[in-house]
């Protein structure tokens, strides 16, 4: 097992967000930063998913950094735009 | 209310205690109804504050609003095979006092408790959930057409920017300055393209397939977002009037309380919140004014009184909302509207209220901040029309 860093960094005005690693939710403290265990270990290639959803206002933004051992090994960036307020969402594939 | 007047000053012209040729000519014209507040409308449903201390109101509803966090704990809903439902309950304390010192300053919305400081404790859920698998094929597809179109915008785009080719004959300068601006012209197309493959996909879609934007949504997050909450309030206000024998004025203060239970959901499939409430109310009203004369003894002129000629009067209200918030398009020249409607009945008294603020929005990238407001009374049978300002539309609170 790895145990993964998640630090985000939500606008201000975000509402809420949520974040899925390998179906997993997240449990994110009030500074944005959380862990979570996946199966591998860093460096081994394997393959994971990053699932995120948004709730707030146009142009409220979302960035996620996952990283693995220290090293950043999924970095991902997304906003609410006019169309989908108030609801954000997208996924990113990675590799330990 | 004139209409209501006019009986109480036959009955005291019985009496003997009023002239009432003097009392009719002299009355001041009182208004049919209260006026909308020059204000924007604020949202009257289930409305969660954020985890600070913050002062929050001004011209947004008619009133201001200190709005403590006490305290707010994460919630974990039901898993399914494919989606994790989470989010946040709320305690909070709210302070709020009419900023304009009307005495109802929402009539529309039949709110009896707004004519004093009120003391509101509020209890809130948010709930919200995200796939725990990979993306549908429909999303993927959605996705994957948004970054062909933004590749396809960088390659006509750079199509116009190719550096022109050099002469044969081109000194070493002119080539090596040409070997540059190829450099330039790839490395600027490779972030292009690099710019839409690792772009966000809710920015990307938004950007470069809006038409598929909700589908998007609706394929990524499983179920409509919602808040319930509860709140009770409890406020007291003040009551002037004038004793209707002695003239002098009197005052008196009343506790007034509710409670409220509230209910938003966010559809996923358009930019549309539908809310629900459902409350109690016991509350004050101020008698009418009217206008009170002294019997002319015929020594000049008589001095005539303006107010309230009896003391204010319980009201109990059972209210049932409905509205929604919605805008009308996500893309198009409807996009710059958006409509709040808002229906009450008050069970008890058979009243119903009904409050349409339809936003505009000056530009694509700003947010809604003003409109225009329309509302109706049915016990009153008036019609309000008002102009607000300073309070962008948004689905959610």
């Amino acid at each position: 097992m790895a145990t993964l860093r998640i630090e985000a960094q939500p606008s201000a005005g975000l509402k809420s967000y949520t974040l899925v690693v390998d179906g997993h939710p997240v449990p994110m403290r009030s500074d944005h930063k959380g862990d979570v265990a996946v199966h591998g270990q860093c460096n081994d290639g394997s393959r994971h998913l990053l699932n995120y959803t948004m709730f707030g206002a146009t142009g409220d933004t979302l960035a996620v950094t996952i990283l693995c051992a220290g090293h950043a090994v999924c970095q991902t960036a997304d906003q609410i735009v006019a169309g989908s307020e108030p609801y954000g969402a997208g996924w990113e594939d990675f590799t330990l | 209310m004139i209409g209501a007047a006019k009986p109480y000053l036959v009955a005291l012209l019985a009496a003997g205690s009023l002239i009432p040729t003097v009392a009719l000519a002299q009355a001041a014209p009182v208004p049919l109804a209260d006026p909308l507040p020059v204000g924007a409308p604020h949202d009257r449903f289930g409305r969660l504050e954020d985890a600070e201390i913050q002062l929050t109101g001004g011209t947004g509803d008619g009133s201001a609003s200190l709005a403590l966090n006490i305290a707010d704990w994460e919630v974990r809903g039901n898993s399914t095979g494919t989606a994790v439902m989470k989010g946040e309950e709320t305690l909070s304390l709210i302070v709020s006092t009419p900023w304009d010192g009307e005495k109802d300053a929402l009539p529309a919305t039949l709110d009896g408790l707004a004519n004093g400081t009120k003391l509101t404790v509020r209890w809130g859920r948010f709930m919200t959930s995200t796939r725990t698998a990979g993306p549908t094929a429909r999303a993927i597809e959605i996705v994957e057409a948004g970054r062909a179109t933004c590749r396809g915008k960088v390659d006509v785009e750079f199509a116009g920017k190719v550096p022109s080719p050099i002469a044969p004959d081109a000194t070493p300068e002119q080539i090596a300055a040409f070997k540059a601006r190829v450099k330039k012209y790839e490395d600027d197309r490779a972030a292009a393209i690099n710019g839409c493959n690792t772009m966000g996909e809710n920015l990307l879609v938004g950007t470069h397939n809006p038409n598929r934007i909700r589908e998007f949504v609706a394929e990524m997050i499983p179920y409509d977002a919602y808040e319930l909450g509860f709140e009770g309030s409890v406020s007291r206000a003040e009551f002037e009037f004038l004793d209707p024998v002695t003239l002098t004025p009197q005052s008196d203060r009343k506790v007034q309380w509710s409670l409220k239970g509230v209910y938003n959901r966010y559809l996923r499939s358009s930019k549309t919140a539908i809310l629900a409430s459902v409350g109690y109310q016991r509350s004050y009203k101020a008698a009418d004014e009217e206008v009170f004369c002294p019997p002319n003894t015929g020594a000049g002129a008589v001095k005539c009184t303006t107010g309230s000629g009896a003391a204010p009067e319980k009201d109990e209200n059972l209210l049932l909302a409905l509205g929604l918030r919605h805008q009308l398009a996500s893309a198009g020249k409807l996009r710059n509207i958006a409509i709040a409607p808002l229906v009450t009945y008050d069970a008890l008294d058979d009243v119903f209220g009904v409050d349409v603020p339809v936003y505009f929005v000056p530009r694509d990238d700003r947010r809604l901040n003003g409109g225009i407001r329309f509302g109706y009374r049915s016990d009153t049978d008036d019609f309000t029309f008002g102009v607000f300002i300073g309070t962008a539309f948004s689905l959610h609170p």
